[in-house]
């Protein structure tokens, strides 16, 4: 395990990638570490990815972590639920791994346009751009607004508006109206 | 009501955050979520010290 201490959140989540590429599971990573790339740099107390894997092996994976040293909680969504199942990892300093697993809405191929940046040695498969602005608008809120909004100001001229029409249709009639409201707003 | 000025200074702090690489926003996100922590840790102790002091 890399972390040393409280705050590194991000390290844990290197640990469980290194898991998941054994595993040959397919991982984006989203939430405030995507935000830092594509917008502004906030803190978080977790780290997130988003999991491509099938329902019934879920429970494999979770008993894979537990084997490896991690802390784990598998939380199952309700049926009307966006997210069917959260895997959160933790460690004795309190660092936490959210690992969605499947998110509806979400297109499939959001994985093969998952960008590598580096990270402390390790090449991260990171969502991309338009995927982590649909998703952002999806989740609303001011926190998920505000996201959307600085990837979109950063982006300038660099996004591709009808993919990112597309994802954000995926997501229901909201997310496009939510979407048409940050593209035009000041 | 929006604020021009506070509009002004979120978009240099974006501007100036989009001038460092990925792996340098992500080294910063790191070093923020430890900073952030030890505050608010730091806070935590102090308000337990204050609550164990006699009135």
């Amino acid at each position: 395990m890399r972390s040393t201490g409280v705050g590194q959140s991000a390290l844990l989540l290197l640990d469980a990638i290194a898991v998941l590429t054994s595993e040959r599971v397919d991982y984006a990573v989203i939430g405030a570490m995507a935000a830092s790339i594509y917008g502004v740099v906030r803190a978080s107390i977790d780290a997130d990815a988003i999991l491509s894997l099938g329902a019934q092996k879920q429970s494999d994976l979770e008993r894979t972590f537990r084997a490896a040293g991690f802390q784990t909680a598998l939380r199952l969504g309700d049926a009307d639920d966006p997210i069917p199942a959260v895997l959160q990892l933790t460690d004795r300093f309190e660092n936490r791994v959210d690992l969605l697993v499947g998110l509806r809405g979400l297109e499939p191929d959001a994985f093969a346009r998952a960008v590598e940046v580096q990270f402390q040695g390790v090449a991260l498969r990171v969502i991309g751009r338009e995927d982590f602005i649909a998703m952002k608008v999806f989740a609303g809120g001011a926190e998920g607004l505000s996201d959307a909004k600085s990837a979109i100001t950063a982006a300038g001229g660099q996004l591709d508006l009808a993919l990112l029409r597309r994802l954000t249709q995926r997501f229901g009639r909201a997310a496009s109206d939510s979407l048409e409201r940050l593209l035009n707003g000041p | 009501m929006e604020s021009k000025l506070a509009l002004q200074a979120k978009l240099a702090l974006l501007a100036a955050t989009q001038r460092m690489s990925p792996e340098q926003r992500l080294d910063a996100f790191l070093m923020h979520c430890q900073l952030m922590m030890e505050l608010r840790l730091a806070g935590e102790r102090i308000h337990l010290a204050s609550r164990s002091l006699p009135s």
